[in-house]
């Protein structure tokens, strides 16, 4: 039998800054975020120091898996996220930097609250008034309060409701909405 | 007004699978109609008492 005891989303959502920025110069870097395409597959890999199998996400035709680039710069995925059109919202299923984004020694930061922004837009664009839910780890339900304005509502559950994702929306897309 | 940032040592790790139960899938429905309803009366309220 399976065991879920590690399910939930265990990021931690540094900044919410306008774009990515460079930890170590300070410079900020417009981001795209689109699908990934059948070139990115064989580079987001366990062997290529990705955590999750993101192959398998692949293998869910109701999700979708976006990355995330500096502009003009595709080549380079700073991170991914896979999203599945609920009913009435969208359901954030994971979420992972590139390696080079995680830790202390990570180069860009931001990169976590783009990709949940751009999940709250989605949501919106699909109707669903920008409601995003997803599964915290306990320990970091009161963070994402905080640094999201996500609302805890049972068991590990949490939703981004409208008033949120604008928030988030208004930081990450301010020209797009 | 200066927002207060949030500032962590930051390491993204996730978990698979990610799986919703039905009883979870309910509760976010469950969640988001209630909200909904609640706005609802909140703006008619509003409307009644302007």
């Amino acid at each position: 039998m399976k065991k879920y005891t590690n399910r939930g989303i265990d990021i931690e959502i540094d900044e919410l800054t306008n774009s990515i920025k460079n930890v170590f110069s300070g410079d900020s870097f417009p981001t795209d975020i689109t699908l990934i395409t059948k070139s990115d597959i064989n580079s987001i890999t366990k062997k290529n120091d990705w955590l999750f199998d993101w192959k398998l996400e692949l293998k869910y035709p109701e999700r979708d898996v976006f990355k995330l680039t500096i502009v003009n710069n595709q080549s380079i995925i700073q991170g991914l996220i896979s999203l599945e059109i609920k009913s009435d919202h969208v359901f954030m299923h994971l979420i992972e930097s590139a390696l080079f984004n995680k830790g202390k020694t990570k180069i860009y930061s931001g990169v976590p609250g783009n990709l949940v922004a751009f999940a709250c837009k989605l949501s919106f664009q699909r109707g669903h008034e920008g409601n995003v839910a997803f599964i915290s780890k306990t320990q970091l339900i009161s963070h994402y309060e905080q640094s999201l304005g996500a609302v805890h509502f049972g068991n590990r559950l949490m939703i981004i409701d409208t008033n949120a994702a604008l928030n988030l929306i208004n930081k990450y897309f301010t020209n797009t909405i | 007004m200066k927002t207060k940032k949030i500032e962590l040592d930051v390491d993204f790790i996730g978990s698979q699978p990610s799986t919703l139960t039905k009883e979870e899938e309910q509760a976010i429905s469950n969640y988001i109609l209630t909200h909904k309803i609640k706005l609802l009366r909140t703006n008619s309220k509003v409307k009644v008492n302007a």
